[in-house]
């Protein structure tokens, strides 16, 4: 059986991307061969695109997509041919310190689909190809029908770090947050706490276009920096959580947040990201700062429970954008690059 | 001769009720509201602010009458906390006029606080912070953040009674402040830090995770950092490092169960190795090391850099790629003081507490006092207040 992959070269190679077909391996125990039905590009990918991030090349991009079981080797699962499946991101062993202690994303034997090198494992380790191989460590969640591809492709990127995020919010009475981003993070992070209970989310970005969606998501858009908003909220809000890698955006957080409140650290992993900010800012409000990176497998799990109780509340349809072909993706990355949608897919043409 | 037995007997009774009254003046423990048994007046030292023509100037002043819920004690020992020392050197704005100190062992004079067992002559440590106990931030255990907060030693003296430090022979307890009686065996030369030092140290432990062969770093070797390095270890801590910058230090930190380092040892072996880090010593550019050397999921506490020379120089990246969590400390709540005394009853014959204390200054010498402070030679100076018995 052949499967199809686009080889990320670099930057400054001639082809930055090159198609390549080749057989697909024999599954070892544990692993399972999945098809790609739709995977979505996450900003991450993009910024390895424009030089902000280095990845290891050559290598398959790509690491959110809704996937199909081809074949497996998990006999003690109830996994069927034709299972519609998210996975986690990171493949990991379960028995390092940081495995047991429920951080597995930081697991000694970490592995990352979209982020190794073509020559580590078996090759198809990336989402924008035809198939996948999902390694014995990789924590796999079946898709409920009631969920569409569309919605299904980012939940293993975005949706199961917001999750990962939320397990550091406290429920508060009348709790008070400020979402900072409008990207796909930045919805999910505001339709998650809305849920939660609280009572005023704040979602602020550079899409003005957002702010009808941010509406639909249970926040209040805020947009040019509204600094009415700042002043009158300062020293008010219970969590603030920056999702959109800026780092220019944290002395207002900080500004906000009141005595004992919490701010969540998502976006900013990358090295262009200085805070200017003092040690006394943190400690004369009692602040916690909480870094997010990546998640564990039950935040997967968590993942999959929230859309599926909230898939008809949203229109988490309408924030994705348009499908391409894969062989179109270096037109999909541009146009994910413009921001117009909060997520542009890429379907593989299966033969 | 009816008329004299009749002034006689009225007599007797005008008398037996004055010896009733003078008696239960005597013996209450819940004060009288009529009879002041206390001297009318105390001395404090006035802090005038660092440029005025007389820095501190010693003041008598009347003591005021204590309203519901308050304690008048006399100071038995203060002691100078690095803050204060930090204010007459200009890198902390206090309001002026005012009296300093905040950490002292006092002693109960009188009271207002009848539901409570305090007796005259109680020892007692009290909590730096008076807080209302109502607003959101008491009821959420972050007293130190009272909406109606009030400080002792960082108040004006117009503010309240004006016995508002421990640079004076008297403090007048507020009714929203929690005390702690001081168990026997802890003497006055370690038990004055306990309410700023040590009861912060506690409040940072309580975002200390136990860690099984846990490993910690604690920047800076002054109280906070000892104290730190005790709690760490009897918190179950197997190896506990501590760095500072004086070197006569080091032996009291291997005393304390820490593993001292200094000349720049930065333990390159470390690197992402170490579960919580612990910045005690006021100084950000230690920041980056700390970041370094904890592991994935670590947690730095920060408590030292409480002023405005406290830039950070690191990236979001840093925090997010290895999960850390950064959970600023400042002072600490009622709770963090009980512990406080727990924990140094419990420990006080296994950790040589009394070795880091240096000398007692007479009130009256507060400014020599303060300049022995700032060479940081001792964990602590003392200060006494010549107390004038009433």
């Amino acid at each position: 059986m052949l499967g199809e992959r686009i080889v990320f070269n670099g930057l400054n190679s001639e082809k930055m991307f090159s198609s390549e077909t080749v057989p697909l391996p024999e599954l070892a125990p544990g692993e399972i061969l999945v098809k790609v039905r739709l995977a979505s590009i996450c900003m991450s990918d993009v910024h390895t695109t424009t030089g902000q991030r280095v990845e290891p090349t050559p290598s398959v991009l790509g690491h959110e997509a809704v996937v199909e079981v081809v074949a497996h080797r998990r006999p003690e699962s109830d996994l069927m041919k034709g299972d519609r499946l998210t996975f986690s991101i990171a493949d990991s062993c379960a028995k390092c310190e940081f495995c047991l202690k429920g951080l597995s994303q930081k697991c000694t034997k970490l592995f990352k689909y979209g982020h190794a090198k073509l020559s580590d494992g078996s090759g198809f380790n990336g989402c924008y190809a035809s198939h996948i191989i999902i390694r014995s460590g990789t924590h796999v969640v079946k898709i409920p029908n009631i969920i569409f591809d569309r919605c299904a492709a980012p939940i293993n990127c975005s949706l199961a770090t917001v999750m990962c995020a939320m397990e550091f919010v406290p429920k508060i009475k009348n709790g008070r947050a400020f979402v900072q981003g409008d990207g796909m993070l930045g919805l999910y992070t505001s339709v998650v706490l809305h849920e939660l209970g609280y009572e005023t989310v704040y979602c602020s970005g550079n899409h003005i276009q957002r702010s009808q969606f941010i509406t639909r998501f249970g926040a209040v858009p805020l947009y040019n920096v509204n600094y009415e908003i700042l002043i009158e909220e300062t020293n008010k809000i219970d969590v603030v959580v920056e999702v959109c890698g800026v780092s220019n955006v944290v002395n207002d957080g900080i500004k906000l947040l009141k005595p004992g409140g919490l701010y969540l650290f998502l976006g900013m992993v990358h090295p262009h990201s200085d805070l200017h900010i003092t040690g006394e800012q943190i400690i004369r409000k009692c602040l916690m700062i909480k870094g997010i990176h990546n998640y564990a497998p039950r935040h997967l799990d968590q993942a999959v429970d929230f859309l599926v109780k909230t898939i008809d509340k949203y229109p988490y349809e309408e924030v994705v954008g348009p499908t391409y072909d894969l062989s179109d993706l270096q037109n999909a990355i541009k146009i994910a690059t413009e921001k117009t949608y909060a997520r542009v897919l890429v379907k593989p043409n299966m033969k | 001769m009816i008329v004299s037995r009749i002034l006689i007997r009225s007599f007797k009774q005008k008398y037996s009720h004055i010896c009733r009254t003078l008696c239960s003046a005597q013996n209450s423990n819940a004060t009288t509201h009529t009879e002041k048994t206390y001297p009318i007046s105390g001395t404090r030292t006035v802090f005038n602010g660092i440029n005025s023509q007389t820095m501190f100037a010693p003041q008598t002043a009347l003591i005021p009458e204590l309203t519901p819920g308050e304690i008048l004690v006399k100071v038995r020992l203060a002691s100078i906390c690095m803050s204060d020392v930090h204010t007459i050197r200009g890198q902390r704005i206090e309001p002026t006029p005012s009296v300093l100190g905040h950490e002292a062992i006092v002693e109960v004079v009188t009271h207002r606080r009848p539901e409570s067992d305090l007796a005259v002559g109680d020892r007692l440590t009290f909590s730096i912070a008076d807080s209302c106990g109502q607003c959101e931030f008491c009821l959420t255990g972050l007293n130190q953040k009272c909406i109606k907060l009030f400080k002792y030693g960082h108040a004006k003296l117009s503010d309240g009674s004006g016995y508002n430090g421990c640079y004076a022979t008297h403090i007048i307890l507020r009714r929203g402040t929690h005390v702690v009686k001081i168990p026997e065996i802890i003497s006055d030369r370690c038990a004055a830090p306990i309410n700023c030092s040590l009861a912060t140290a506690m409040c940072a432990m309580e975002y200390v995770p136990k860690a099984k062969n846990g490993r910690a770093f604690v920047q800076g070797d002054g109280m906070l950092g000892l104290y730190t390095c005790a709690a760490l270890r009897e918190h179950g801590f197997e190896r506990v490092y501590c760095s500072g910058t004086r070197l006569q230090r080091s032996k009291f930190i291997e005393h304390f169960g820490g593993i001292p380092l200094y000349n720049d040892e930065i333990l390159e072996e470390e690197t992402n190795k170490i579960d919580v880090v612990v910045e005690v010593c006021g100084v950000s550019n230690v920041v980056n090391d700390g970041l370094r050397l904890l592991k994935p999921g670590g947690v730095y506490l920060f408590v030292g850099m409480v002023h405005p020379h406290s830039q950070l120089n690191i990236t979001g990246e840093q925090i997010i790629r290895k999960c850390l969590t950064i959970k600023g400390i400042h002072n600490y709540a009622p709770r963090h003081l009980d512990q406080a005394v727990q924990f140094l009853e419990k420990t006080f014959k296994k950790y040589p507490y009394e070795e880091l204390i240096g000398p007692t200054y007479d009130l009256s010498d507060l400014s020599q006092a303060m300049q022995i402070s700032i060479e940081k030679r001792y964990g602590r100076v003392l200060v006494k207040p010549n107390v004038l018995t009433s």
